[in-house]
């Protein structure tokens, strides 16, 4: 039996199957896994290797099966054969890859990597679309701007310089001469995934995942949601432009201004920053006060945007962070961005009076946070685990002073407690959380990786005024 | 009175012209043939001397069109191109120019087009013949200057044409702005493409 997709997965996690119905699901999730998308070269171009696509599929099915292991055989039956025909339908999805791992890393959070695998596997999991050739993305442009390529611009670099979300990235020169990274989505993707999320949420529908049923709904709406708004480059150019203005008073800290002139929904024009990824920066051999310097920038932008501008920076991979040589960093990716709503500021209110230690707030945080009614009970477990991350996520901020954010005391540890959420599957949760926890954990990854020393605590009170008074 | 070759060929053109410009802005449903004839200055039955339907005037009419984009396509070849950028590049030309007519060439071409492929040399002389050879004996340059001879056999032109309709028929309703995912279909069509070429003969023609 080929089940090398369901090694992936921790055993406890796998609910007691017949073999043969183990044995399909084995074997879908391998073709999941190795099935060719519709050609090679759309392969070669994923970014995706194997081994994080196995890892992925194998969670978002662990994550679907969570649901309904204390149903009874009959039952469980007819939800596999649900899981199975959604798991096909995955496998047929245009932009499948993607999808899956999107799914599998915002649900799944991959319990057994290691810290140091975890932090890049957080790095490279991202939602992708095939690459263009020129001859496509001229003939998008078209439609786009107008005009070929070479008639918009001054001049325009055939060969792009860096996947985007959704597309890709190419260098180009402005008839006014400045240089600008000109962003281009593949075409018709949006709708794509639009109706593939609307066929797998029909096929998930009639498996009525057990009593948390409604939270998962919840979360997978809303991932559609985040996805849907990273197809609309105009949206993008909003966020960018609101991150822009917030993060001007940093006066170490770029962000890219948007040519709004030359931007549509599927094309977007920002300024062009040269500087080095983390990557080649840590290859560099910084010193100590350097990594520390670009720690505090990294973290001076996570708690600006959040506290002021109520906006989180959900996808803090490596890829959108630049270190300049003059010692500035640039932020140059605003796709994947999250406006808190009115009940979510009540939430994150709360939250700061709980650090302040106020235990009425405690109390209500954890019921919305948890989406559990007044009434309903919650396990001594689960509130001892919830309790134990809200500590380490707020630990160096109760900290006087610089907090060594590279220990290896610090970062796995939060790893450790995320991974047992997932364990003991208490995955009911406002979506928001799933949000935060990208972003916290995201730039607390690159921190890591910084081995980067940060006055978090000063940070925080910098960034957050309006609650020094709380 | 004798009408030379070249009064008729001029005769032609000015229809051509003039349908061209009815078309571009109206459906082939709304044009009728009696206005095409008036708007050239001819005789209504004069029209059908050179065009036996208001079909036939259609098709000819793109077949102008997909001329003008071979020529297009040859000035934009670059040289350094993949065999699916290359095949790609030669369809997108071909539907740019006929984009103005897009509401009803899809429909007309899908229907006028034969499914199964005769070998280039053989075709039959009629508009859609004429057109869907002139088309293949490109594809098949492109796909021989890429894949070696073997590979622009009949079979590989053939699931090539059955793809390239499927595309058209998307096309015709496609309602997407700029219709974008008509270029989504043809990239994943001929990289369909290419990859099965590949998968029975390995890049290069090598089995």
């Amino acid at each position: 039996m080929n089940d090398d997709a369901l090694h992936a997965l921790p055993a406890e996690l796998l609910p007691p199957v017949s073999a043969g119905a183990r044995e399909d699901l084995a074997c879908l999730l391998a073709e999941i896994e190795t099935r060719a998308l519709p050609v090679g070269r759309l392969h070669r171009g994923w970014i995706l290797g194997t081994a994080n696509a196995r890892i992925a599929a194998g969670y978002l099915a662990a994550w679907v099966r969570g649901g309904f292991t204390d149903a009874d055989g009959r039952e469980r039956l007819r939800n596999e054969a649900h899981l199975l025909a959604a798991l096909r339908l995955l496998g047929t999805m245009a932009y499948l890859r993607g999808a899956v791992a999107k799914m599998g890393q915002l649900l799944a959070n991959w319990p057994t990597l290691a810290p140091r695998v975890f932090a890049d596997t957080l790095s490279t999991l991202q939602f992708e679309a095939p690459p263009m050739h020129y001859s496509l993305l001229r003939e998008t442009l078209r439609g786009e701007l107008g005009g070929d390529p070479g008639t918009v611009f001054a001049e325009f670099d055939q060969r792009p310089f860096a996947a985007a979300s959704l597309g890709q990235v190419h260098r180009a020169r402005l008839k006014s001469g400045e240089e600008v990274a000109v962003k281009v989505q593949y075409p018709g993707i949006a709708r794509t995934i639009r109706a593939d999320f609307a066929n797998l949420k029909a096929m998930l529908l009639p498996m009525r995942l057990s009593r948390d049923w409604d939270n998962l709904r919840e979360q997978l709406d809303d991932i559609v949601a985040m996805l849907e708004q990273e197809t609309d480059y105009v949206q993008e150019a909003r966020n960018q432009e609101l991150a822009r203005r917030t993060l001007a008073p940093l006066a170490d800290v770029v962000v890219p201004r948007v040519h709004a002139e030359l931007s549509t929904p599927r094309v977007l024009v920002t300024d062009l920053l040269r500087g080095q990824h983390l990557h080649d920066f840590l290859a560099a051999a910084p010193t100590p006060e350097q990594r520390d310097a670009r720690g505090h920038q990294l973290m001076s932008v996570g708690f600006r945007l959040y506290y002021g501008a109520n906006l989180i920076y959900t996808d803090p991979h490596p890829g959108n962070f630049l270190f300049l040589p003059d010692g500035r960093l640039g932020v140059i990716d605003f796709g994947s961005c999250r406006t808190l709503s009115g009940e979510e500021l009540d939430f994150v209110q709360l939250m700061e009076r709980a650090y302040r230690n106020d235990a009425a707030a405690w109390e209500r945080g954890l019921r919305l946070g948890t989406r559990l009614e007044e009434d309903a009970p919650m396990t001594e477990e689960h509130r001892r685990l919830i309790t134990e991350f809200s500590d380490w996520l707020w630990e160096p901020l109760r900290h006087e002073g610089p907090f060594d954010l590279g220990s290896e005391d610090y970062f796995p540890r939060g790893v450790a407690l995320w991974t047992s959420f997932v364990r003991k599957r208490l995955t009911r949760t406002m979506p928001l959380n799933t949000w935060i926890n990208r972003n916290f954990l995201g730039l607390r990854a690159l921190a890591y990786q910084l081995g980067a020393r940060v006055d978090m605590r000063a940070l925080h009170a910098a960034a957050a005024p309006q609650f020094s008074g709380l | 009175m004798r009408i030379t070759a070249e009064a008729k060929q001029r005769t032609r053109e000015r229809l051509l012209d003039v349908a061209h410009r009815l078309l571009a802005r109206r459906s082939l449903a709304d044009v009728t043939t009696r206005e095409v004839a008036e708007q050239a200055q001819l005789a209504h039955g004069t029209l059908f001397n050179y065009f036996a339907t208001k079909e036939d005037l259609a098709v000819a009419l793109c077949r102008q069109l997909l001329d003008q984009a071979e020529a297009d396509h040859a000035g934009q070849t670059r040289g350094d191109e993949s065999l699916d950028e290359e095949l790609f590049a030669h369809a997108a030309a071909g539907l740019r120019r006929l984009a103005p007519y897009r509401t009803w060439a899809g429909a007309l071409l899908g229907a006028a087009f034969r499914p199964g492929v005769a070998a280039p040399e053989t075709a039959n002389g009629d508009e859609p013949s004429a057109l869907q050879s002139r088309h293949l004996q490109t594809v098949r340059a492109i796909l021989q200057r890429h894949r070696g001879k073997d590979a622009a056999g009949p079979l590989p032109l053939h699931l090539y044409w059955t793809l390239w309709l499927g595309v058209l028929g998307w096309w015709a309703a496609d309602t997407s702005e700029h219709q974008q995912e008509t270029l989504a279909v043809l990239d994943h069509s001929l990289r369909m493409l290419v990859a099965s070429l590949d998968g029975a003969a390995g890049p290069g023609g090598t089995p």
